[in-house]
């Protein structure tokens, strides 16, 4: 039952943190928009650490949105490890089985 | 693009949504499509974005109180993301123009479900005791189905979960509606990748428009004791109608 209350509390925790972070994140490169327009309207990933430091709007707009998108997969990643701390494994590889096919997209395109 | 009017466009979304329960997502890819004019690959995207935070969001209240079915969630999940990846790559091999018509006429079928929910309110039931999951396979087909949707129009698929759950597998309202809230933000998230791969999610609308959602239906979910739901209910049948009508012209209008 208390690893039931960790989960709960982890997988809670993650969902809050990513959601409101990234819009958090997004609103501010919202602001920073209405005052300082960005040069570009989008950066390939190895761009956007620079970018991000000089608070660039826009960057710092994508990093919300790329945070938003990863917070599902935290949250697949919490629940695997929860459900293996429980030993309950028939839902660790009903939970990895969701990880590879959310992912698989992403796998894809890097393999190719 | 106008920046706030696109935060606005997200807020009455949101609000919208919250106070009825529903998601945001159904309106908003024919607002953006039709009052700014984004293609609507871009504003699908931008859709599965948004729902993203906003059921997360929900999510992690319902998951504290313990009302969601986590395993239940992971197990159709399973079928939910495929759906959802069938559904995005459909989308990417349908003309515009088809998309925006399979919009309108989902907006159709949505409207209509929903006059025929105001006509039989499901009753809330005192608090969910155990319970045993049945038709598991069943309910993964519906599983599936509902991510397909979701992927091609940017849609939660709430109205397909919830039923699904709470009248073919035996699941009390409340957990269905929380376990289906839980559900929704990896399944858009499974979708959201492919459209993220190609190139439809832009900063402009996407970032102004999830924060005007969330701030929406943060709003919304406060006031939702407050307001009556019937005329809200009915005004976004109405709404929805009205949308379905001026998708079908625009695509009408199209090529493809």
């Amino acid at each position: 039952m208390a690893h039931e209350d960790a989960a709960v509390r982890w997988i809670s925790g993650v969902l809050k943190l990513g959601s409101y972070g990234s819009t958090f994140l997004m609103l501010v490169g919202v602001v920073l928009a209405l005052f300082r327009p960005a040069a570009e309207a989008h950066y390939p990933l190895g761009e956007l650490v620079g970018q991000l430091a000089r608070l660039d709007a826009t960057a710092v707009m994508q990093a919300g949105i790329a945070l938003l998108l990863i917070t599902p997969v935290v949250r697949i990643l919490v629940a695997i490890v929860s459900f293996a701390h429980e030993r309950d494994y028939r839902y660790v590889w009903v939970s990895v089985g969701v990880l590879l096919i959310v992912m698989s997209s992403i796998l894809f395109r890097m393999v190719r | 693009m106008h920046l706030l009017g696109l935060v606005a466009l997200g807020a009455g979304a949101g609000l919208l949504g919250a106070l009825l329960g529903i998601g945001g997502g159904l309106l908003i890819t024919p607002l953006l499509t039709l009052l700014f004019g984004v293609p609507i690959e871009q504003a699908i995207a931008t859709s599965l974005v948004a729902i993203i935070g906003t059921s997360s969001a929900a999510a992690s209240v319902y998951v504290e109180q313990k009302l969601s079915d986590i395993r239940l969630g992971m197990v159709l999940e399973l079928a939910t993301t495929l759906g959802a990846i069938s559904g995005a790559l459909t989308a990417g091999l349908l003309s515009r123009r088809w998309l925006t018509i399979l919009f309108s006429a989902f907006l159709l079928y949505a409207g209509g479900s929903m006059v025929r929910r105001a006509a039989n309110p499901l009753l809330p039931e005192e608090d969910p005791g155990k319970y045993q999951v049945r038709r598991l396979r069943l309910g993964m087909v519906f599983s599936y189905l509902a991510g397909g949707i979701s992927g091609l129009l940017g849609v939660g698929g709430g109205p397909i979960k919830v039923p699904m759950m709470y009248l073919l597998m035996g699941v009390p309202l409340k957990v269905a509606t929380a376990t289906s809230n839980f559900m929704i933000g990896v399944t858009a998230a499974a979708s959201a990748f492919i459209y993220y791969l190609r190139g439809n999610i832009l900063v402009f609308p996407t970032a102004p428009v999830v924060v005007g959602v969330f701030l929406g239906s943060l709003l919304g979910s406060r006031l939702s004791r407050r307001v009556p739901t019937r005329w809200i209910l009915w005004l976004f049948v109405a709404v929805m109608f009205y949308l379905a009508v001026s998708m079908g012209v625009r695509a009408f209008r199209m090529e493809g």
